[in-house]
């Protein structure tokens, strides 16, 4: 049940119509159906691991809260980790690391048969897990009380806007806006209402249109060339960027017009000026998880040069292999920590050799939001790629002479509609880019608002893409 | 409160009338295109028509086939299409004319790319309106609610339309070059629509009756191919073409015979370039005046 499918319009309508005439108890009740439904939709049988999650957390948090003994807190915390990371390890990363060894026990001549599973990835689970996991941190950490309300809790755990693809919510956001009785107001409607129409846009009519040119050209790398691979990886970044932004936008409308603020994900990115900043500004719910739940506690930027260097290297790596057991994943968390600490290093380096601050002006601000986004997209390479044999044919290729540009298997329409795409994208949020809550489409006057809603509404009729395609991100 | 309501209500309203005019805006800017193939066919009323996919489109060339036959013809092939943009594009065109023959290539059965979008501005036509019927509900109320939907992604068409230099001859797209490594014409399986493969047969009967019906013959013509697979519809097509006792011309297999080295006539595996086009429009000619012979 996508988002930008007639089924979820179905059910939304028929949750939300239930969610106007009940009262905040049952309000909840209803939601935890309903997001229990939604995520059965795919697969019910993986629903037991969301109950395994949320009961083992549930447990967890009252027990580390109630434990004066120091070590029982600690012991409830390994409890609530261990089992959570086990069954992400499990369903994700067992025939990843089982085949990796069985390779590298090969190479000492020891042949082993591993017994590889034949198993599906349930979809979101790397959200749900981290999201629970930092429940059980905060409480840990003094930062919360837990809740007594399992049915509340749960709520938490599996509430369906942001159930398969994020934001990876907090447990101080989030839950007590469960627990608390939520208003519906005009203006938080009519707040939601936009999230989720530019949303839907940069998904359809942005997202799966340059999807059909990324995956002629990444379906064939070796048909492929210098243009070619230049053409495709750029309209990667801008797909993978609207399709997980236009995700997270329908979520944090879904969840406004019920009166649930959820977390801003995505603050134009490709507006960032160096790769620090970009990481400020992208996926924004799991790399301040990553900060908060891994780069700190490693030490983060309190032990020295080298040290600190090392924590950003561990967490970009470890932040790469959350999104998949793929060597193109880890090479692609390594890349990012490489940028980060080369970029330390080399501003640390500049600011020695120059000091007129004369170099912040627009010219060279352009040029730094440039060489982020190249930057960025070259890293993309490896997490579009199948493999990594395909990431380093398409990195030779771009740097070798240019060849021939693919238009032929897909229509020059595809094309023209695609690059109108990112320039509306662009225009658009560059007009808000100061805006923090990601209210893009919010005009003052009536006739402007209503003018913006119709244009984006028929935008999506008429230019958008109806192959029914899943979110880039539902496979982390 | 009513005032709210009120506002939605006229938001709705104005939404419903700005999709109508949208709609006859777009419609009139499309019968003016010189991109619509059925305006190019109902202005030249030709005695055949090939319908088939890419490798129709850039492999029959109907001028060169005149020149065997004295049948003026006009390619009304178009990419990715299968046997429901054929049925659809029959029942449009018999509503209006009746041509000699329809060539219909030998083209998948239970898959289909763009079938419905390139047939969505004829929906008013009862056979394209049946033919939408066996399509996903979401895309049936899509169509059905918003009229502006039937033009979907075809501004470009549009304005190329307009404006543009028509490249095609009497349908025909020529592909210059020839084969190259670099060249692949595979577009990701989602954006296709697949249907049981029995649906297809079904439409393949009724696409073969609804000719016979308006006295229309039927060829059918199965393309060369430089990669050697089997058409997975190809006997489907055969057993109806005993049954219906329709031509079946393997042009895939006259390359074999007819011709020493093929490389040098395609543009890749799968597609014929102009100068193969030439070579294989004339085979295709001279059966087609046999077949002429047989049937006067």
């Amino acid at each position: 049940m996508l988002f930008n499918s007639l089924q979820f319009g179905i059910f939304f309508i028929i949750v939300y119509s239930l969610y106007l005439i009940l009262n905040h108890k049952w309000q909840n009740r209803m939601l935890l159906v309903a997001s229990y439904v939604f995520y059965g939709a795919w697969d019910w049988r993986f629903l037991s691991l969301i109950w395994i999650s949320t009961i083992l957390d549930y447990i967890c948090g009252i027990k580390i809260y109630e434990s004066i003994d120091f070590k029982k807190r600690r012991l409830f915390l390994f409890l609530s980790i261990l089992g959570n990371l086990s069954i992400l390890g499990f369903f994700k990363y067992f025939n990843f690391f089982a085949a990796n060894i069985q390779k590298l026990l090969g190479l000492f001549g020891v042949s082993v048969n591993p017994n590889f599973l034949n198993v599906i990835l349930p979809v979101g689970i790397s959200f749900y897990t981290f999201q629970t996991m930092s429940y059980t941190l905060d409480i840990y950490r003094k930062q919360m009380k837990p809740t007594r309300k399992l049915l509340d809790f749960a709520l938490f755990v599996a509430f369906f806007p942001q159930l398969i693809a994020g934001p990876i919510e907090r447990a101080k956001n989030l839950l007590p806006q469960v627990l608390k009785t939520r208003k519906v107001t005009v203006e938080k409607f009519l707040e939601g209402f936009r999230l989720i129409l530019w949303g839907l846009f940069k998904k359809v009519v942005v997202a799966d249109r340059l999807g059909i040119y990324v995956d002629a050209v990444y379906g064939n790398v070796h048909h492929h060339s210098n243009i070619t691979f230049i053409l495709a990886t750029s309209f990667f970044a801008f797909q993978i960027y609207c399709d997980f932004s236009g995700y997270s936008n329908m979520a944090r409308g879904l969840a406004k017009v019920m009166g649930f603020d959820l977390m801003v994900n995505f603050r134009n990115p490709y507006f960032a000026k160096n790769i620090k900043e970009f990481w400020q500004r992208w996926h924004i719910s799991l790399s301040s998880w990553l900060k908060d739940y891994l780069y700190i506690p490693l030490g983060g930027n309190r032990k020295g040069f080298l040290k600190t260097n090392r924590n950003i290297f561990i967490t970009m790596l470890l932040g790469g292999l959350w999104h998949g057991a793929n060597w193109t994943f880890i090479v692609w968390g390594m890349l990012h920590g490489i940028y980060i600490v080369g970029t330390k290093i080399v501003q640390a380096a500049l600011e020695k050799i120059i000091k007129d601050k004369k170099r912040n002006n627009i010219i060279s601000k352009m040029l730094n939001t440039l060489i982020t986004f190249i930057i960025v997209s070259l890293a993309w390479i490896f997490f579009r790629a199948e493999n990594l044999n395909d990431a380093f044919y398409i990195l030779r290729s771009i740097f070798s002479f240019p060849e021939y540009l693919f238009i032929e298997g897909v229509a020059l329409g595809h094309i023209t509609y695609s690059l109108m795409g990112i320039l509306v994208v662009i225009l658009v949020e560059y007009r808000s880019r100061n805006n923090t809550t990601g209210d893009v489409l919010q005009f003052k006057s009536m006739v402007a608002q209503w003018a913006v809603y119709y244009l984006v509404i028929f935008g999506v009729i008429f230019f958008g893409v109806y192959g029914g395609e899943q979110f880039i991100y539902f496979q982390f | 409160m009513r005032r709210k309501f009120f506002k939605v209500l006229i938001f709705i309203l104005f939404f419903l009338v700005l999709d109508n005019i949208f709609y006859m805006g777009f419609s009139f800017l499309y019968q003016k295109s010189r991109f619509n193939a059925l305006k190019q066919i109902l202005m030249e009323k030709p005695d055949v028509i090939y319908l088939g996919n890419s490798k129709f489109l850039s492999g029959i060339m109907p001028e060169a086939i005149k020149r065997e036959t004295g049948l003026s013809g006009y390619n009304a092939s178009a990419n990715g299409s299968g046997i429901v943009f054929a049925k659809g594009l029959e029942s449009v065109i018999l509503s209006y004319y009746r041509p000699k023959i329809f060539v219909i290539q030998v083209m998948p059965l239970s898959s289909e790319r763009g079938a419905m979008s390139r047939l969505a501005p004829y929906l008013h036509n009862s056979g394209v309106k049946n033919l939408l019927s066996y399509y996903p509900y979401n895309i049936r109320i899509k169509y059905g609610l918003l009229k502006t939907s039937r033009y979907n992604s075809m501004l470009v068409v549009i304005i190329k339309g307009l404006f543009g230099k028509l490249d095609s001859q009497c349908g025909y797209r020529p592909l210059f070059g020839s084969l190259s490594q670099k060249r692949s014409r595979q577009v990701r399986s989602s954006i296709e629509t697949n249907f049981p493969a029995q649906f297809g047969e079904t439409l393949l009967r009724n696409f073969i009756e609804e000719a016979r019906r308006n006295q229309v013959e039927i060829i059918m013509v199965e393309m060369p191919i430089l990669k050697q697979e089997k058409n997975d519809g190809y006997d489907t097509y055969g057993n109806f073409a005993k049954i219906y006792n329709i031509p079946l011309i393997n042009l895939s297999k006259k390359s074999d015979t007819c011709l020493q080295s093929t490389k040098e006539y395609f543009w890749d595996k799968f597609h014929l370039n102009n100068k193969g086009v030439t070579v294989f429009s004339a085979v295709l000619g001279e059966e087609i005046n046999k077949f002429i012979k047989n049937n006067p």
